[in-house]
This record gives C-alpha cells, structure tokens and sequence, in this order.
C-alpha cells in the first residue's frame, strides 16, 4: 500500500477524516439536545427533581423505577428531552463504525484481506453490542 | 519562596480539594443529598470537577476515564453502574474527538491499532457484562485493587523512546503492524516494526475486559503493553492506545446503553467538563509542573483507589 511523505497510507487517512466529521457532529449534536433537556425546552420522562432519588439506584432499578424498557426500548420515547440526548450518545457509541466501512473498499482494491475481514468483524463486534442479543438487553 | 507556576499549581491543588470535598460532604448522608443540594447542583459539581480532572489530566500523562470513575464513584451519591457508564463515555469521546489529529500526524497507526482493538472490543464487551452481573459491592473491591494496582504500575513503569525489536513476529508481518515514524523536529524517518504479537493479542484481551467491567478507558495498560511489550516506539504507542480505546470503548459503551446504565444528567456535564478541561491542560502544558502534578494525581488516585476498596468492603461508607 502507497505512503504518503508522511510515512501515512490512504486507510490511514480516510479514516481520520471520517472519524472528524462524525466526531464534531455527534459531540455538537450531544451538547445541543443536553441544553435543551437542561433548560427544561423539551418535557424529560424523568423530571429533574426526581434524578437524586434515581441515581443511587442500580441501572435494573433505575429502569423498573421509571418505566423504561431495556436495549433499545428507549428510543419509544424519542419525544422527551432526556431520552434524547441518548441520540448524541449513540451517535458517539456508533462513530467507528463509517469509518471501518470507509476504508474496507481500500483494503479490498489492495487485496489486503486480513485487513479487511479484521474491519468487517469489528463492525461486527459493535453492532452485536448494539443489539443487546449478547447482552441481556432484549 | 513561591514561583509563579509554584503559586499557580497550588491554588489548582485547593480547587481540586475543594470541588471534590464539597459534594462528599452533601453526599455522606444519603438523605442529605436528596434535600441540601438541588438537582441541577450535582451537574454543575460534576462539571466542575471533569474540568480540573481534564486539566490535571494532560500534564500527569493519564486518560480521563481512569480518574473519572474512582473520583467520582468515591465522592458522588450516584450508583456505581451510571459512574461507569459516563467513565466509558468520559474516555470514548476523548478518544474519538483525538483520534482525526493522531492518525493524519503519523502518531497513531491505524494498522497495530485494527488486530488489538478487534480482541479488546469483543472482551470489553464481556467485561462490561460481568461488571453488570456481580454484586455492587464485589465490583467496588475489584476497582478498588484494580486502581491501587493502576497506581502502582504507572509510579513503576518504564517508557522506551525507541525499542530494540531484531525482528517482527510472522503475525504482525502479515498484518502489516509497522510504519514510519517522522519525527518533528528533525523531519528523520524512523521505519518501525513490532514484535510478540500473539502476547500482545492476549493481554489487549485482558485490557479490554478491564475497560468493559470497570469504564476505565484503558491507556494506562495499552502504553506499556504497546511500547515495553509489542516494542512500538513511544509516541506511537502513546497515540495507538488513544486511538484503540475508540473501538474498545464504542462496543463496552452499547452494552452500558442497553442496560439503562447511560443517565445524560451524569454522562454529559462529564464529558463536555472533562473535554474543555484537557483543552486548557493541553495549553497549560509548558507552565504546569507536570512532575508534581503527576504525583498529585497518583496521590489522588491512590485515595480514591483506598476509598472505592473500604467502600467496598463496608468500611467507609
């Protein structure tokens, strides 16, 4: 595979600038739905005044305290500001994943197999987190 | 008599005490923190904290994550398992938010990072998993051991500028684990190469049920593994460790996410503190005594390691 002057190959790079448009867009779009559930803009399922009580709760509890289901069940409650600024959250969570997709094209073309199969597993890996199959979370 | 960086240092020492003794004593009594803090206190104390920890962060030359969750596991009323979940957080989106510079300057190789960070995210996950199915109290004693053990090794530990690697194992050989370092200064091309691969495969797999169990981060482990054991030079070491907790922690932090453990009231001042912090310690870097600083952060995390384990242990409650 072709280096740069930098000693730096084209995966190396695609990478980096996928990962920087992700990151700054999942980091701003984090800050921005934060402020609104903060400032009280959008109504939370769990009102603020609540979270002391909530929070020395183990997760299970916290869950079965406040109505909502585990793995993916709080995306039914996508319309109440602290369900989601989970949006931001996962938007980080799933960051790397366009970004191994990105330069899986690079190793193909440069017949980098164990590279590439190395990329598609950890796609993999992450996705099955994600599922909440491995993980109780369904 | 007192420098200015001496004078400086000191004063960051007293907020640092202050901000971290301020929610403990509101949180010593659990009924206490329910009535003489307000909800919206506990985001700003939060930040508050994050924010020196950023900044302390940078010149001691640790990650945020491994000071966030003794700290704040140790000091605030929140159960252990929204700690972890935003020290996940804390350490992915510093590393994501890293990760474009260290791999476009050279000093993060995104090829010794791919094989290692695969092993590690699929451990991180079982970590994670493990971390949610033992008792409260047995994680607590774990980190406990497990940050007095981080102390002892960072105050240990050696950092090799370049390693002697005579020759790259067969596995890192067809993985293609090498690159060329430019050094800065002098623009000299240093070509580099690693060895012991299928050692390094086995103690990232360690690392990454660390990350997952406690939302460490792990740069603390993946340095010394990178540069002592696999042979990488030091700044490539330094940077791969940032850029792997990218794809480690992703995997770990989805686990957290479906099991409710992610509270953005905890998560978010946490990162937003943690993040601006680093920024300013980052700049900060030439007028902070980082020696110093460096031994009052493994003062401090060798107090919160003795809280977590005593906490643990229903000794200090």
């Amino acid at each position: 595979m072709e280096l740069n002057d930098k000693g730096l190959g084209r995966d190396q790079l695609a990478y980096g600038r996928v990962l920087a448009v992700i990151t700054h867009t999942g980091l701003a779009a984090l800050v921005i739905l934060f402020g609104v559930y903060v400032l009280g803009l959008l109504d939370p399922h769990v009102a603020h005044h609540r979270l002391p009580d909530l929070w020395k709760l183990p997760a299970g509890q916290f869950l079965e305290a406040t109505g909502i289901a585990p793995g993916w069940g709080w995306t039914a409650l996508l319309h109440r500001a602290d369900i989601l600024t989970l949006v931001g959250i996962a938007a980080l969570a799933f960051a790397s994943v366009p970004c191994l997709a990105a330069i899986m094209p690079i190793y193909w073309r440069a017949r980098r197999m164990s590279l590439f199969v190395i990329c598609a597993l950890e796609i993999g890996v992450i996705v099955l987190a994600a599922s909440g199959l491995v993980t109780g979370g369904h | 008599m007192h420098t200015p960086s001496r004078s400086r240092f000191l004063r960051l020492a007293l907020f640092l005490g202050l901000t971290l003794a301020l929610p403990d004593a509101f949180a010593a009594d659990p009924a206490a923190s329910t009535f003489a803090m307000p909800w919206w206190g506990w985001p700003i104390a939060l930040f508050a904290v994050c924010f020196v920890l950023g900044i302390i962060a940078v010149p001691a030359g640790v990650g945020g994550g491994v000071l966030f969750v003794p700290i704040v596991g140790g000091f605030f009323p929140f159960h252990l398992d929204f700690v972890r979940g935003a020290g996940l957080l804390v350490a992915l989106a510093s590393a994501l938010s890293a990760g474009p510079s260290l791999l476009s300057g050279g000093l993060a190789s995104l090829r010794l990072a791919l094989p290692l960070a695969l092993v590690a995210s699929a451990s991180s996950i079982l970590g994670a998993m493990i971390g949610f199915a033992l008792p409260t109290q047995v994680v607590q004693v774990a980190l406990g051991v497990t940050i007095l053990g981080i102390v002892v090794l960072m105050a240990s530990a050696k950092k090799s500028e370049y390693p002697s690697v005579p020759a790259p194992d067969a596995l890192s050989a067809a993985l293609g684990m090498n690159g060329i370092l430019v050094e800065a200064g002098t623009g000299r091309q240093v070509p580099w190469h690693v060895h012991r691969t299928p050692q390094g495969l086995a103690v990232f797999f360690v690392i990454g049920i660390l990350a997952g169990l406690f939302g460490l981060g792990a740069g603390w482990a993946n340095l010394p593994a990178l540069n002592l054991l696999m042979g990488a030079p030091l700044k490539v070491s330094a940077g791969t460790s940032s850029f792997i907790l990218s794809l480690v922690d992703s995997s770990a932090a989805w686990v957290y996410v479906n099991k409710g453990a992610v509270l953005p009231m905890i998560a978010v001042p946490s990162v937003i503190g943690m993040m601006l912090g680093a920024k300013i310690g980052a700049r900060l870097l030439t007028v902070l005594p980082a020696a110093t600083i460096r031994k009052l952060v493994l003062g401090l995390l060798a107090f919160a390691g003795l809280r977590a384990l005593l906490k643990g242990l229903g000794l200090w409650n």
